[in-house]
């Protein structure tokens, strides 16, 4: 083999594995390539969808509301109970969830105020609710505690002006150092849409639960 | 001589490299089709997205309201008509003699998922009624879903067991209300035990 020849199957061998090293480069970065526009596009969709919702649900809210003075009857009448059912959804978890946890005398005589703002002073002043001072030592003695489990919300009644709501109240309570029971009361609470607060609160059903 | 190695050695690297290549061009191209598939899927997803973000107007909404709607106050007071109907029923001294005509109406009132797990609670046993008479019925309506054309419905019943019962006693029931078919499905009954 005379140098000339060699000289050439070098260069070619070495054309060969440059060729094959470009190929394999090659191979990579297309791979590469389409996974990152595939992860690219993938966002903006979950974006798109993402943008489109939250515009649906702001409009939707927006036509409940709006809904709710409709003359068309349809309208009115399914914005009505859905605008309802979604501010007493609200307004029952505030409510129920501040009425029913406490761990000592000092938090169960505060409920009252921390509701003050969206409950009348009649409903503020209902002992029967918010207990008196004797209620506040009865608790300091025994040790009794509350805990609110789930609220469930359904709509009586409903117009322009007022709200009649079934709140459902789910919750763990017991006294220190026994083991706590669980309690299902069930309440009717009237909400005035005019005065942004709670009229009335009636319980409907007391009793023992397992769930 | 060392020039024949060389390219000895270059050529088996380069047919080493290159059957890597081939064979991870053989896998990736799976891999890249896939992804080529799922770029497609991303864009058209966007696009239509992207359509109906710019059609979506509160007019639009008002007008699919009105076209898939009912005027729920109507089926509202059908579903609480049936509902205490049923429950006056059943929950007012309800015994053999009138059971079985009984069952009928909780059938036509209710639907049959309903009416059957109605009938079999309150039905009479050893001669005593489930509920002597029915004190209170109080029906709750949830969120109404337009696409479905259903309504989740709540009944809280209050009653005296019997005649000489001193206490009330509780049952809870839950269903969902079906507007188009007037019948209720998915009934479920929790009793709430008094405290003692």
């Amino acid at each position: 083999m005379n140098e000339k020849t060699k000289n050439v199957l070098l260069g070619l061998s070495t054309a060969l594995l440059v060729l094959a090293c470009a190929g394999w480069v090659g191979v990579k970065v297309k791979t590469y390539d389409w996974n990152v526009r595939q992860e690219k596009s993938a966002k903006q969709a979950t974006d798109a969808q993402k943008r489109y919702d939250a515009k649906y649900s702001k409009l939707k809210q927006q036509v409940m509301t709006d809904g709710a003075s409709s003359t068309n009857q349809t309208i009115k009448s399914v914005s009505l109970q859905n605008g309802s059912m979604s501010l007493m959804n609200s307004v029952d978890k505030k409510l129920f969830t501040t009425l029913y946890t406490y761990d000592n005398a000092k938090q169960y005589l505060a409920r009252a105020d921390k509701l003050s703002g969206m409950i009348t002073d009649d409903v503020k002043n209902d002992k029967k609710l918010f207990g008196s001072k004797a209620t506040g030592e009865m608790i300091t003695a025994t040790g009794l505690s509350s805990n609110v489990k789930s609220v469930k919300t359904t709509i009586e009644s409903a117009d322009e002006h007022n709200i009649t709501a079934l709140a459902r109240v789910t919750f763990e309570s017991g006294y220190s150092g026994a083991s706590s029971h669980t309690g299902i009361y069930l309440y009717e609470v009237g909400y005035s849409k005019d005065q942004h607060k709670v009229t009335s609160i009636t319980q409907v059903q007391a009793g023992l639960g397992n769930d | 001589m060392w020039k024949e190695i060389t390219a000895g050695v270059l050529c088996a690297c380069a047919l080493g490299i290159g059957g890597v290549t081939a064979h991870q061009a053989f896998a990736s191209n799976g891999e890249i089709k896939t992804d080529q598939r799922a770029d497609q899927a991303n864009r058209e997803m966007t696009k239509k997205y992207n359509a109906k973000y710019r059609e979506l107007t509160a007019d639009q909404l008002n007008k699919d309201l009105a076209k898939s709607s009912v005027d729920l106050d109507v089926a509202k007071k059908d579903a609480t008509d049936r509902i205490n109907n049923a429950f006056n029923t059943a929950y007012n001294n309800l015994g053999k003699d009138k059971y079985d005509q009984a069952r009928k109406d909780f059938k036509n009132q209710l639907g049959s998922s309903f009416a059957s797990q109605l009938e079999d609670f309150v039905m009479p046993s050893d001669g005593m009624t489930y509920s002597n008479s029915m004190s209170q019925c109080k029906i709750g309506f949830g969120k109404y879903d337009t696409a479905t054309k259903t309504i989740p419905v709540t009944i809280a019943v209050t009653y005296k067991p019997s005649a000489t019962s001193t206490n009330n006693a509780n049952d809870y029931w839950t269903a969902t209300y079906h507007v188009d078919t007037k019948t209720f499905s998915n009934p479920v009954h929790e009793s709430v035990i008094a405290p003692s």
